[in-house]
C-alpha cells in the first residue's frame, strides 16, 4: 500500500492531537475523525489489519483539503498531509473512491485542453518557461493576461507551456496516480526537448507538483531546472529594477498566502517585500499568514464536498475582513475563485474586493 | 428485536440533535476510543478491539444536552462526555459503550464583558481558539496548559487543569465565576454569577474536577485579564535541585508575584532541556517569568533575581528564558512528545507542601529506578506549578524495554503507578495535581480521602442514581 512508507508518520501522529486545532476541515466539521490525529489513527488501524478501507474512511480522507497545515507543525520529516494523499491512492486502487471523486477525475481527463486560449508566447526557444494551469485559465483570462503583461514590461522572454495537459496536481491529490504520472512524464519530456531552464509557475499547485509530488511518483525533475513561484520571480524583477511602480491610492490591502507557495521549500513568503515597493498602500497581514496561513478551500474540495469547502473559504474570508483591508490579494486562481464564489453568497463581505496579485501590480506599473 | 430496540433509541437521539449531529459510523466510533493515556494507546497498539461507544452525539445547545440526558436516564444508557480527547487518564473512554457526548460543536463565545472582564463561553471551544479570540480584543485568560492547542475548555474544567502561568493566575478553578450544568436527569442548573458569596456552598466546586461523573458543563463564565504590557522570562542554573526548589519556595512565600516558575531536575535538564531547547548544562535548569506593567516587573525581577542568586542560581539570561517560553509547546509535538516514542511512559504529578515535595521526589526516583531496573526505566521530573505553601512534582517515567503482550504491559504500568502514587500519598502528596483521575487513578482516591470518598460516592449516587454518567471513572462503583 502507498501508506506503508509512512509508518513513522502514522506512529508519531496516531495519538497526537496537537495539530487538530489547525486543521481547516476539523474547524468546520468539529468531528475528531476529520483531524490529523483521527485520520492517522484510522490509517493505523488499517495498516495493522484491524480495519479495512471502506466508504466511511474514504469519505473522511477525501474531506481533508490537503492544505499541509498539519505537516507544517512537524519538527521532523513526518508528513501527515502527504500520508492522507497517499491513502487516497490506496482507496482508488481498492475501487473505493467516492462517486464525486471519479467524476472529478473524468472532468479533468475529458477537459478540452485544445480550447484553452493560446496565450502570447515567444516564437523562439527560451530558457524561461511559464507554466499555466489550463483548468483555471478560462475563468482567469484577464488575470493571466495581466501577469503576462508584467513579464513583457520587464522584457522577459518566455515560453508558455502546461496548457495542453496541466501538471497532474489534482489527479495526484485525489489518488489517480497512473494518470498523474502519465502527465508528469509528458511534461518532463517536453522540458527535455526544450531550452527551458527556469519554470515560473502561475499556480501554486503546479509548483508543488513539480517540487514535491513528481518525486513521489518516481519522476525526477532535472536538478538544473529551477522552479520558481510567479510572485517570487516578480520580486526578483522588482529588485533588479526591471519593474517599477507608481504611487498607490492610499489603499489597505491584505494577502492570502497559498499553502503550496508558503509551506514548501523555496516557495514564496515575501509579499510584504513586494508591496513595500508601492508607496501609499498599507499592507495589513491576516493573523494567520505565511507558513501558517489558513486554507482557502483548496483546489479539489469544491467538486467533492462543496459544503466543507464553502465553510473553509468563509472562515478565511472572515480572517481577511478582520484586517480591515478592502482588497484581498492572492496569487492562486483556485483561491481567487473560491473567494469570489463565496462572496457572491455572503453579501456581508461585499466590501471586500478579491484581486489577483499580478493584476493588482499591473495597475500600479510605471509606464 | 434487540437491534430494533437499539434503532428506536438511535431514532430518538436523532430527533433531538438532528441526523447531522449523530454518528454510528465505525470511523467516528474508533477515533473516540482513545485519549493520550498510555493504557488506551497500548490497548490499540496491541491490536485489541478499541473501546468504542455505540454512538457519537454532538449537541448544539444546552437544551439538546438536557433532552439527551433525559433520554439516556430513561433508557439507562451510559453517557461519556468528551472534549478534545487529549486527556491523560482514559477519562473520556466509553468503558460501557453507550453515548459519547462530544461537546466540540458547542464552541461559541457567548459574551465578552469588557466592564467586568469576564467571558461567557461554551465548553467545546479549544483553549487556543478562545485565547486567540480574546487576544484580538486585547484580553487573555493567562491560561496556557501544555495541551493549549488540543484540549477544550470543558476538559480543563472537568479535570481541574492548570497552565504554565498558574503560579500567578491559579488553575482553571480560579478563573471560574459561574457555570451552567446539565444533571443526569436533564435538569439544568446555574451557579451564582457573582464575584463570591456566602450563600451556601460554592456549587462550582462540586462540578470542577468531577470529570463528567456528575453532570455536563454546558456554559461557563470565566475571569479574563488585559494582555500584559510585558511578559518576560529569565533562565537560571543551579548546582543542585535542592537549591533550585528552595529558590522557588522563597519567591512564593515572599509573594513576589512570579507568573511562572519551572525547575527541572538534573536528568530532565540533561535530557529534555537539551533535546528541545538545545541548552546543554549540568545542574538544575530554572525559568522564572513575570508579566504586567513594565515598571512593576522591573521591581519584581530585581527582588526575585537577588533571591535566586543568593540561593545559588547562576543567571543564564533573558534569551534562554524567553526561548523556553517561545518553544514551550515544542515538547509536546512529534518527535519530542513521548507518545511518539516506542516506550511506555507516564506522569504521576502530585502536589505537596515544600517540606514534603522533595521527599516524594527522592523516594520515587530511588524506588522506581531500582524496582524496575530490568525494564530499563528512567525517572526525571520538573516542578512547574507553585503555590504559597507548596509545589507540584511532575515526574515522568520512561520504560525502554517493554513486555511483549498487552497483559504484561498493563501489569508493568499498574505496578509502576502503584508504587509512585503510594509514595506520594505516604509523604503527604495528592493522587494527582492537574491531569485528573479518570480510569487510571480511580482506585487511589479511596486511599487519599478515606471516609471523604464515601461521601463523594453518596453524592454521586444521589445525583446519578442509575450510574449513567461516565461510569467506571474516578473510583466510583461500577455499573
Amino acid at each position: 500500500m502507498y501508506i506503508d512508507k509512512h509508518e513513522k508518520t502514522i506512529f508519531e501522529w496516531r495519538f497526537s492531537p496537537m495539530a487538530n486545532y489547525i486543521c481547516p476541515t476539523f474547524k468546520v466539521t468539529r468531528s475528531e475523525s476529520n483531524t490529523p490525529r483521527g485520520l492517522a489513527l484510522i490509517l493505523f488501524l488499517i495498516r495493522s489489519k484491524k480495519r479495512d478501507f471502506n466508504p466511511a474512511s474514504a469519505e473522511k480522507l477525501y474531506q481533508c483539503s490537503s492544505c499541509y497545515l498539519c505537516s507544517s507543525l512537524s519538527y521532523d520529516e513526518s508528513d501527515p498531509a502527504l500520508l492522507f494523499i497517499d491513502a487516497r491512492a490506496d482507496i482508488v486502487d481498492k475501487g473505493l473512491a467516492p462517486e464525486a471523486v471519479k467524476n472529478l477525475k473524468d472532468k479533468i481527463r475529458n477537459f478540452n485542453y485544445n480550447k484553452v486560449i493560446n496565450f502570447k508566447t515567444s516564437n523562439r526557444k527560451t530558457d524561461i518557461g511559464l507554466f499555466i494551469d489550463p483548468l483555471t485559465a478560462g475563468d482567469n483570462k484577464d488575470e493571466i493576461e495581466a501577469n503576462l503583461k508584467l513579464l513583457e514590461k520587464a522584457k522577459v522572454d518566455f515560453t508558455v507551456f502546461g496548457t495542453k495537459r496541466g501538471s497532474g496536481a489534482q489527479l495526484f491529490e485525489i489518488g489517480f496516480r497512473d494518470y498523474a504520472k502519465e502527465i508528469a512524464e509528458m511534461n518532463l519530456k517536453e522540458i527535455e526537448t526544450s531550452a527551458i531552464k527556469k519554470i515560473i509557475f502561475l499556480s501554486p499547485y503546479d509548483f508543488r507538483a513539480f517540487s514535491q509530488w513528481y518525486k513521489e511518483m518516481g519522476i525526477k525533475v532535472p536538478k538544473n531546472i529551477e522552479l520558481i513561484p510567479y510572485p517570487k520571480f516578480i520580486l526578483n524583477l522588482i529588485k533588479e529594477k526591471k519593474i517599477k511602480f507608481r504611487d498607490g491610492k492610499n489603499e489597505k490591502v491584505t494577502y492570502h498566502d497559498s499553502g503550496s507557495y508558503s509551506r514548501i521549500k523555496n516557495g514564496f513568503l515575501e509579499i510584504n517585500e513586494i508591496l513595500s515597493y508601492i508607496s501609499n498602500i498599507k499592507y495589513l497581514p491576516i493573523l494567520r499568514s505565511n507558513t501558517k496561513a489558513s486554507c482557502d478551500g483548496g483546489d479539489f474540495l469544491q467538486y467533492i464536498y462543496p459544503d466543507i469547502q464553502s465553510s473553509i473559504t468563509r472562515r478565511r474570508l472572515d480572517e481577511a475582513v478582520e484586517t480591515g483591508a478592502r482588497i484581498l490579494l492572492t496569487s492562486c486562481f483556485y483561491a481567487k475563485n473560491n473567494f469570489e464564489r463565496e462572496l457572491n453568497i455572503d453579501s456581508d463581505k461585499a466590501n471586500l474586493k478579491i484581486m489577483d496579485l499580478g493584476k493588482y501590480l499591473l495597475e500600479y506599473l510605471e509606464q | 428485536m434487540r437491534s430494533y430496540a437499539e434503532n428506536i433509541f438511535y431514532f430518538e437521539l436523532e430527533d433531538i440533535v438532528g441526523p447531522e449531529n449523530i454518528s454510528k459510523s465505525l470511523v467516528d466510533l474508533d477515533v473516540v476510543s482513545t485519549d493520550v493515556c498510555a493504557i488506551s494507546r497500548f490497548w490499540i497498539d496491541q491490536k485489541e478491539e478499541p473501546v468504542k461507544p455505540d454512538y457519537v452525539v454532538y449537541p448544539r445547545n444546552t437544551e439538546q444536552v438536557s433532552k439527551v440526558m433525559k433520554l439516556a436516564t430513561n433508557y439507562k444508557v451510559p453517557v461519556t462526555p468528551r472534549g478534545g480527547g487529549a486527556g491523560d487518564t482514559c477519562g473520556s473512554l466509553p468503558l460501557y459503550g453507550g453515548i459519547i457526548l462530544n461537546m466540540s460543536r458547542m464552541d461559541k463565545i457567548i459574551k465578552i464583558d469588557e466592564n467586568n472582564l469576564t467571558v461567557e463561553v461554551e465548553p467545546g471551544i479549544l483553549q487556543c481558539d478562545l485565547e486567540e479570540e480574546l487576544n484580538k480584543k486585547g484580553y487573555t485568560l493567562n491560561f496556557f496548559p501544555a495541551s493549549h492547542y488540543c484540549s477544550s475548555l470543558g476538559g480543563f474544567l472537568a479535570n481541574r487543569g492548570s497552565g504554565t502561568l498558574s503560579s500567578k493566575y491559579g488553575k482553571i478553578d480560579n478563573l471560574v465565576v459561574s457555570m451552567e450544568v446539565v444533571l443526569p436527569n436533564g435538569n439544568i442548573i446555574r451557579t451564582a454569577l457573582v464575584p463570591d458569596h456566602s450563600s451556601g456552598p460554592d456549587m462550582n466546586r462540586l462540578f470542577l474536577g468531577s470529570e463528567g461523573t456528575l453532570g455536563i458543563i454546558t456554559n461557563t463564565t470565566l475571569k479574563m485579564f488585559y494582555v500584559p504590557e510585558e511578559r518576560r522570562f529569565n533562565a537560571f542554573l543551579f548546582n543542585n535541585l535542592e537549591n533550585a526548589i528552595d529558590a522557588g519556595r522563597k519567591l512564593m512565600v515572599n509573594r513576589i508575584g512570579a507568573s511562572a516558575i519551572r525547575v527541572y531536575d538534573e536528568k530532565d535538564t540533561a535530557v529534555m532541556v537539551k533535546k528541545v531547547l538545545g541548552i546543554d548544562k549540568k545542574g538544575s535548569f530554572m525559568v522564572v517569568g513575570f508579566d504586567g506593567f513594565k515598571e512593576m516587573i522591573d521591581v519584581q525581577e530585581k527582588i526575585a533575581f537577588k533571591i535566586i542568586k543568593e540561593t545559588g542560581g547562576q543567571d543564564l539570561g533573558r534569551e534562554a528564558g524567553n526561548n523556553w517560553w517561545k518553544n514551550r509547546f515544542k515538547f509536546y509535538y512529534p518527535p519530542f512528545n513521548l507518545e511518539s516514542a516506542p516506550v511506555l511512559h507516564g506522569v504521576f504529578d502530585t502536589v505537596a507542601t515544600f517540606e514534603n515535595i522533595l521527599k516524594i521526589y527522592y523516594e520515587q526516583k530511588k524506588e522506581v529506578e531500582s524496582n524496575f531496573k530490568k525494564w530499563d526505566i528512567t525517572y526525571f521530573g520538573h516542578f512547574s506549578h507553585w503555590y504559597e505553601y507548596g509545589t507540584i512534582l511532575y515526574p515522568t517515567f520512561i520504560v525502554n524495554k517493554l513486555p511483549k503482550d498487552i497483559d504484561g504491559l498493563l501489569k508493568l504500568n499498574h505496578e509502576i503507578w502503584k508504587l509512585g502514587i503510594r509514595i506520594a500519598l505516604k509523604n503527604g502528596g495528592s493522587v494527582n495535581e492537574h491531569h485528573g483521575i479518570g480510569l487510571r487513578l480511580g482506585r487511589y482516591l479511596k486511599d487519599m480521602y478515606g471516609n471523604g470518598f464515601k461521601m463523594l460516592q453518596d453524592i454521586k449516587n444521589a445525583i446519578d442514581p442509575y450510574n449513567i454518567m461516565n461510569p467506571g471513572k474516578m473510583g466510583f462503583e461500577r455499573r
